[in-house]
């Protein structure tokens, strides 16, 4: 017996749809590494430096596990007062702090070439309850007995206006061709390798 | 690799595949968000999250475009946040998980595969 077919909804978005849908960097060699992030700093202070150490300036890595003292995420609905399909709400503070069951991030550079961290997770609250979202990596701070993160360098992301959807968002890079001159491609975005760049 | 909006999760993460040459790969990482998230479910009957925007917070699996040569693979899992912050799990359905903004995703490829 077949599976049902279930119709899947689209999202329209404000602007013309990207020629190219699916966007790759390569990566020839994977490197990674296992570091503890110390407690006290911002869950974005602590990866900065983190990935700094390794000389690196684009990459993702996840969060294994430890625990946060101040924990905040968003979660984006549709808003009609918005040209965007959705839009991210004020963020929502878990009281006492989480522990992270698992979180996934990317790191690159935003448009003004400063280090920028999107990172997801699923947290768990004092009482046992799972929370999940968009983390909030300058409100989040590292507690006690710190994080501990696996580091994935060589290939990441640079941020990018998107025409189609309306907002900044993070395309992949490799770290082996950062030193490539940069073109500006417009809403098309080279794949394979190449760093993917455009807008304005 | 980045998946625009509209592409689907698995059938995106397959195409970046082919388009890297890897015939088998691992998914190391990925975030972002879907529409709408579909999950394997009891008796082939599928699980339906409705969005927008469903975050996904951790994916994990495997990425088989050659599945006549080295058997079927362990398909692609997730665990996902609803529009109210809950967390939910499974197997994603290929075709049924459409992208919102973006999904940004890391694949590994296998080299080789031991049936």
């Amino acid at each position: 017996m077949s599976a049902p077919v279930v119709a899947t909804r689209r999202v329209l978005h404000p602007g013309h749809a990207r020629a190219e849908r699916v966007v790759t960097a390569v990566g020839p060699r994977a490197r990674r590494a296992l570091v503890w992030l110390g407690e006290g700093q911002t869950l974005k202070a602590a990866l900065v430096e983190a990935f700094a150490v390794f000389g690196a300036h684009f990459g993702a890595f996840h969060l294994l596990g430890g625990r946060l003292c101040v924990a905040a995420y968003h979660t984006a609905v549709p808003d009609d007062g918005s040209a965007r399909a959705v839009e991210y709400g004020a963020p929502t503070e878990i009281a006492g702090g989480a522990t992270i069951l698992r979180a996934t991030g990317s790191f690159g550079n935003d448009l003004s070439g400063a280090p920028l961290i999107h990172v997801h997770g699923g947290l768990s609250d004092r009482l046992g309850c799972t929370h999940g979202g968009h983390m909030n990596p300058d409100l989040c701070v590292i507690g006690s007995g710190g994080v501990r993160a696996i580091l994935m360098l060589t290939v990441g992301f640079a941020q990018v206006v998107d025409r189609e959807t309306h907002f900044s968002l993070f395309f992949p890079v490799s770290e082996a061709l950062r030193d490539e001159p940069v073109e500006d491609f417009g809403d098309h975005h080279r794949s394979r390798g190449e760093r993917a760049v455009g807008a304005e | 690799m980045r998946l625009g909006p509209n592409e689907d999760l698995i059938e995106g993460l397959d195409q970046a595949a082919a388009q890297l040459g890897f015939r088998r790969a691992l998914v190391r990482s990925g975030l972002g968000s879907l529409t709408d998230a579909t999950f394997e479910g009891e008796a082939g009957t599928p699980r339906r999250l409705h969005g927008p925007a469903i975050e996904i917070l951790a994916i994990s699996g495997e990425i088989a475009l050659d599945d006549d040569q080295a058997g079927p693979s362990a398909g692609v899992s997730g665990l996902v946040g609803d529009t109210t912050g809950a967390v939910w799990s499974g197997r994603f359905v290929s075709g049924q998980n459409p992208v919102c903004i973006t999904v940004e995703a890391v694949l590994e490829e296998i080299l080789a595969v031991k049936t």
